[in-house]
């Protein structure tokens, strides 16, 4: 079994690198704002046009995340980051995101009361919740806030069928 | 001032409303509870409850909203004596004696002085807000562009230098957050602009599911990975200090309440900065600094009442040059905005309607939530024992409800999905989100400002220097990035830790 120390360097090397890692796509990701920033007019007879303010951003982007390399590749040893995700947490968060992407597409057709009561259920179960405790959560709920938000004035999507 | 009393006066009556009443009332219940749970800091709380308001009209709305953002305060108290995990980065500093007096069996007396250092710093900040919002909304109304630019530049430089430690993260977070801020169409020209042929990005991107993202689905990824705490089995004996505890609360709570306030006025100060500061002032002028940190009630009196008295003096700011100084403020100024009703020198002019009644439900407010704390203690106790998956179902669901219901638009919670992760990933790097959050608010603002001074001056960019106001405005700015590029390189070469990136998201729990 790896000691103290070592695992400690290891999570720390990992977190250095997520840390260059996220550095380099800010650099990305400004050098491509600054790229766009220069396809809309800098100035006009006006005054300042719709790429100055952009053109800027996206430079000072570029140099701040070239400061984050740099400061990334200069850290001491017992800067990193945050702690890891086990593979349990790792499917359940996996598992949230996926529902999101599914409650995204599904949200309109299938009505908010079916949506919320399904997303419940299978959230509980994999949560660690009961099946009973789940599916009885899920009904109370799905109908719960449907129904308050009814009443403070907001319309939440209903299917075909009329729920 | 006379007609600033003629204001306030009239403002009460419209809070005094039953309806107004019974959404401050609302407010004060929901923001509290949500607050008690842990693993939800204030930011989140009041992020998630924001739909809630969203048909209710500008007063009720804000009403609501500014309740909802006292409860959480509270109830991030009650997490923090009770489980000793704080809700936000500023009741780290309640953890420290009122923990150990919950331990003690005394947890109601903390739990009660913290509602009167509450009440006390409440009463006193919003009228000290009332004195000072309109003679500064009336100062900041001879700004103009040029004046404008400066000011929205100081609040961006003051979240970056209170946010985190890394000096160059919250640089980036704050680019981040302009470069989303342009997104749309051109304020001038009309053009869209960073929209990729999406019509659905041509007003911009949306405040709302970027809050809901970074500080609920963000929260609760977060949450996934970590097992709740348990809080301290305790009976709470009464909730009322001894004779003798009151006596030195008293002084306490008014030092708490004065230094809270005075620095609650800089705009982005972090809650926990006057939050300590009064703590350590207590602690040195106590005539037992040992006993702090095991148990005085000094302690989480001072700690409390310095709490509350900042929340209040932070809206100052907020309401008189529209520059929100935390999440939770960002929070309420993206509701405000999705009112109709922008905060900054043009509100009480043009909008005196709303922002006097809702500056009257602070005092409302504030009396509510102390006289509904004493008798629901005991149920908030009790919510505390609620599994934590149910708790992580209904913030997904309001999460989902939030997004969606702004535009009825289903590529909202595409956005909210995007920034959940961004808030999970930048929470692994420490990266702190704030800074993002008050850019994108302030970036259009920023943007207008600039483009209007350099039109008025020629495009000569001098007159940012040359105008007095602006110049001192900018002065202040490189001051405060010098001072935390300093701070944040002696720190690390320190090794000095921080609990938490932004200070308002939930830590894992306080220590000395």
């Amino acid at each position: 079994m790896k000691d103290r120390n070592s695992i400690n360097s290891v999570g720390n090397a990992t977190g250095v690198r997520l840390q260059q890692v996220a550095a380099v796509a800010f650099m990305a990701v400004s050098a491509l704002y600054l790229l766009k920033a220069r396809t809309y007019p800098y100035a006009d007879y006006l005054g300042p046009g719709a790429g100055f303010f952009p053109f800027w951003i996206g430079l000072l982007g570029l140099v701040t995340g070239g400061a984050l390399l740099a400061e990334a590749k200069l850290r001491p040893a017992n800067r990193s980051v945050t702690a890891q995700a086990t593979p349990a947490t790792r499917f359940k968060i996996i598992l949230t995101v996926g529902v999101l992407v599914l409650v995204s597409t599904a949200l309109e057709s299938l009505g908010f009361r079916l949506t919320a009561c399904l997303v419940i259920l299978v959230l509980l179960r994999v949560y660690g919740s009961s099946w009973r405790s789940s599916v009885i959560a899920a009904i109370a709920a799905s109908l719960f806030v449907f129904f308050l938000f009814h009443a403070l004035g907001m319309r939440l999507p209903v299917n075909e069928l009329g729920f | 001032m006379g007609e600033t009393l003629d204001f306030w006066l009239q403002g009460m009556v419209v809070a005094a409303e039953p309806t107004n009443l019974l959404f401050a009332f609302l407010g004060c219940v929901l923001g509290t509870l949500v607050g008690v749970l842990p693993g939800l800091g204030p930011a989140a709380a009041t992020a998630i409850l924001v739909p809630l308001t969203f048909d209710l009209g500008p007063v009720p709305a804000i009403i609501m909203l500014s309740a909802i953002y006292y409860g959480t305060q509270y109830g991030g108290t009650i997490t923090s004596v009770l489980v000793n995990v704080p809700g936000e980065s500023a009741t780290v500093i309640t953890c420290l004696d009122g923990h150990p007096m919950a331990k003690q069996g005394r947890a109601g007396a903390a739990l009660g002085i913290a509602a009167i250092g509450s009440l006390v710093a409440g009463l006193f900040g919003t009228f000290a807000l009332i004195l000072l919002a309109a003679p500064l909304s009336s100062f900041a109304l001879r700004f103009g562009p040029v004046e404008m630019f400066s000011v929205l530049l100081l609040g961006l430089t003051l979240a970056i230098g209170f946010r985190g430690r890394s000096f160059f993260a919250s640089c980036a977070m704050t680019l981040l957050g302009l470069m989303l801020a342009l997104v749309g169409l051109d304020p001038v020209q009309g053009a869209p602009r960073f929209t990729f042929g999406m019509t659905e990005l041509f007003d911009g991107v949306q405040l709302v599911p970027v809050i809901m993202g970074l500080f609920g689905i963000g929260e609760l990824l977060r949450s996934l990975e970590a097992s709740a705490p348990e809080p301290i089995a305790t009976r709470l004996n009464g909730l009322l200090p001894t004779r003798a505890e009151a006596r030195l609360s008293a002084s306490a709570i008014s030092r708490g309440t004065g230094v809270g306030f005075v620095l609650g006025l800089i705009p982005g100060m972090a809650g926990i900065v006057p939050t300590f500061v009064a703590y350590a002032l207590e602690k040195r002028l106590s005539k037992h600094p040992e006993r702090f940190g095991k148990g005085v009630i000094e302690g989480v009196a001072s700690a409390e009442a310095a709490n509350n008295a900042h929340a209040q003096a932070s809206m100052v700011p907020l309401l008189t040059l529209g520059i929100p100084g935390t999440a939770t403020l960002a929070v309420m100024m993206g509701a405000f905005m999705i009112n109709g009703i922008t905060p900054g020198p043009f509100l009480f002019t043009e909008h005196p309607d709303v922002v006097w009644p809702v500056i009257g439900s602070f005092l409302i407010g504030n009396i509510i939530l102390f006289a509904l704390n004493f008798p629901l203690v005991g149920v908030w106790v009790r919510i505390l024992k609620v599994p934590q998956h149910y708790l992580q179902a209904a913030i997904l669901l309001f999460c989902i409800i939030g997004a969606y219901a702004l535009r009825q638009s289903s590529f909202d919670i595409v956005v909210m999905i995007v920034f959940g992760l961004l808030g999970y990933v930048f929470d692994k790097l420490r990266w702190p989100t704030v800074p993002l959050v008050i850019a994108l608010i302030l970036g259009p603002m920023m943007e207008r400002a600039l483009r209007a001074g350099l039109e008025l001056s020629g495009g000569d960019a001098t007159v940012f220097l040359t105008t007095p106001i602006s110049a001192a405005l900018l002065v202040v700015s490189a001051v405060v990035l010098t001072w935390s590029l300093a701070s944040s390189t002696l720190q690390r070469k320190l090794g000095v830790p921080t609990n938490s990136t932004d200070g308002e998201s939930s830590s894992a729990g306080a220590t000395k």
